[in-house]
């Protein structure tokens, strides 16, 4: 039997804008089936590797697969889902329901002058009960509130039946208590359905919380699953130390 | 005078009102002109809202406008050197629709100022070639506001050529239009090849502008491409039916000021416009809130 393959694997990869070092030799291994929060202080590289793992800019060297595959080719066959930042206030005249905005999931499957058959209505089935946002597919997404919009993107996402799902500051704009529900959502994604789950975030509490393992990003990464060796971390302790009064939790 | 034969007069004079009225309601169509102009109105019509809603909701209302004033342009050069109004108007329209696009895309300059500087550039071109064409015979307020009565039967031939083939490509492309005017970066990241569709749906607008200014002129182009759409945003419909809504109120509006251009002489893109409007008007105080 071969190894499995990782559901991301990024080796030394470097990128530099305007001659300054963003990500400084990164690599990640991401099993199938993680639950990873990516912690990191902003101009960290945090968007930067995320968009390098999602295909969107090529980075000077290194190499990027997603399940064997380039990320161009995981992203065609819908393997990745992505959830941007700042979706929560997004604009609210847009002429759209939910069930629009989740069938788009589809597009890039259905692909141009392609029929949206009976697998695709049950893929978007699927997706607005697995994101809790069927009772809201008729409604329009310009009339939802903060947390029922990231809800209906994580839907969007789904809706190609993604191996991964990777999310940029979900919850920014979202009040306390949808943020914890729709952590909640992160996790059952997580455990029921198998996705992978990589999710950005700089806020350490919400990392440590909820994620299995932590990886913390200021050009160079570290990575732990544990939260007492992630804490006790050289870089993450010059990073966040006087955080550490206000971070216990059990995992 | 009996009764019976006040009746028959009274019937007489019934039928003859009635013949009347017909007359009146149906004179417009007994003109060839009125015929191509409805022909010609109705299909652009049909496809001004549908290149217009991907435009508004990505905050590209301005597109339109720009481009007919570069259309101008196109059509001071047709008048130089020969070339069909429509085709001379399209390939202005379509080279400044890939530029702006281009500039906008590369961020070398924001969107809005890159449409400005085409609207302004268009129209100073064209004012440049349109005085050197002067000898030219050409009909400078036709072109700025519509004339009913210069839509030619070749017009109409390429109207319908040009119309189909936009409602064609929107059709096939309507599910990548739709998933970019939503959102552009996560259709980007969704595997959307956002650059090559974004070009085709500003040459469409391209396309649409040259083929709506013959109905309602340069001025009012963007009009009935951005105004139906505004007026069926009013009802909070789906994105589909917000899009058969505006089309519907396209085809009301183009018709009805048509008709009423025809009746008071009016300039016909102006009276369609004011009749959009009135829809816009109507929406909006329908759905106060």
């Amino acid at each position: 039997m071969t190894k499995q393959e990782l559901a991301i694997d990024v080796q030394h990869v470097n990128f530099s804008y305007n001659s300054e070092n963003v990500l400084d030799d990164v690599t990640l291994a991401v099993e199938p089936g993680a639950y990873l929060g990516l912690l990191g202080p902003n101009g960290g590289g945090k968007t930067t590797l995320m968009k390098i793992i999602l295909g969107l800019i090529e980075p000077e060297n290194g190499s990027i697969k997603i399940f064997g595959k380039t990320p161009q080719d995981a992203r065609r066959e819908g393997k990745i889902g992505y959830v941007p930042q700042r979706i929560a206030q997004g604009d609210s005249s847009f002429p759209a329901t939910v069930e629009e905005i989740v069938r788009s999931g589809r597009t890039p499957i259905i692909g141009i002058g392609g029929l949206f058959r009976q697998s695709d209505a049950n893929a978007v089935e699927e997706a607005l009960h697995a994101a809790g946002v069927h009772h809201l597919r008729h409604r329009l997404v310009g009339q939802l509130s903060g947390g029922e919009r990231q809800k209906v993107f994580i839907a969007r996402a789904l809706a190609s039946r993604p191996k991964i799902l990777i999310l940029d500051e979900p919850t920014t704009g979202v009040d306390i208590g949808a943020k914890e529900a729709f952590y909640t959502l992160l996790k059952e994604l997580n455990t029921k359905h198998g996705i992978t789950i990589v999710f950005i975030s700089h806020d350490l509490e919400v990392v440590t919380k909820h994620a299995t393992c932590a990886a913390c990003l200021n050009q160079k990464i570290v990575v732990h699953c544990s939260e007492h060796a992630f804490l006790h971390d050289p870089e993450v302790r010059k990073l966040y130390g006087d955080s550490f009064s206000f971070v216990h939790h059990d995992h | 005078m009996t009764p019976k034969y006040a009746s028959c007069m009274a019937t007489a004079f019934r039928s003859f009102t009635t013949i009347t009225d017909m007359h009146f309601l149906l004179e417009p169509f007994a003109y060839d002109f009125m015929l191509r102009a409805f022909a010609a109105g109705i299909l652009t019509a049909i496809i001004a809202p549908m290149i217009g809603i991907f435009l508004v909701t990505r905050r590209y209302s301005f597109m339109a406008d720009t481009l007919a004033h570069v259309s101008l342009a196109g059509i001071a050069v047709g008048t130089l050197t020969g070339i069909h109004p429509i085709f001379a108007a399209l390939g202005a329209s379509a080279i400044a629709a890939l530029a702006v696009e281009q500039l906008r895309s590369a961020k070398r300059v924001l969107g809005e100022s890159a449409l400005a500087l085409f609207l302004s550039g268009g129209l100073a071109l064209a004012s440049v070639l349109l005085s050197l064409a002067k000898g030219n015979n050409v009909n400078l307020g036709s072109l700025l506001f519509g004339s009913i009565t210069t839509v030619s039967v070749t017009d109409v031939t390429y109207v319908f050529a040009l119309g189909v083939v936009v409602l064609v490509v929107i059709l096939i492309l309507y599910r990548q239009l739709f998933s970019i005017s939503f959102d552009e970066e996560l259709s980007l990241a969704s595997g959307l090849n956002v650059g090559t569709i974004n070009r085709i749906l500003v040459l469409l607008a391209a396309v649409t502008v040259s083929l709506t200014m013959r109905i309602v002129g340069v001025l009012l182009v963007g009009a009935l491409m951005i105004i139906p759409v505004v007026a069926a945003m009013q009802w909070k419909l789906s994105f589909l039916r917000t899009l058969l809504l505006a089309i519907a109120i396209s085809l009301f509006s183009v018709v009805t000021g048509l008709l009423l251009s025809f009746y008071a002489g009016t300039a016909s893109g102006g009276t369609i416009v004011l009749v959009a409007i009135a829809c816009f008007l109507v929406g909006l105080g329908f759905n106060r809130r």
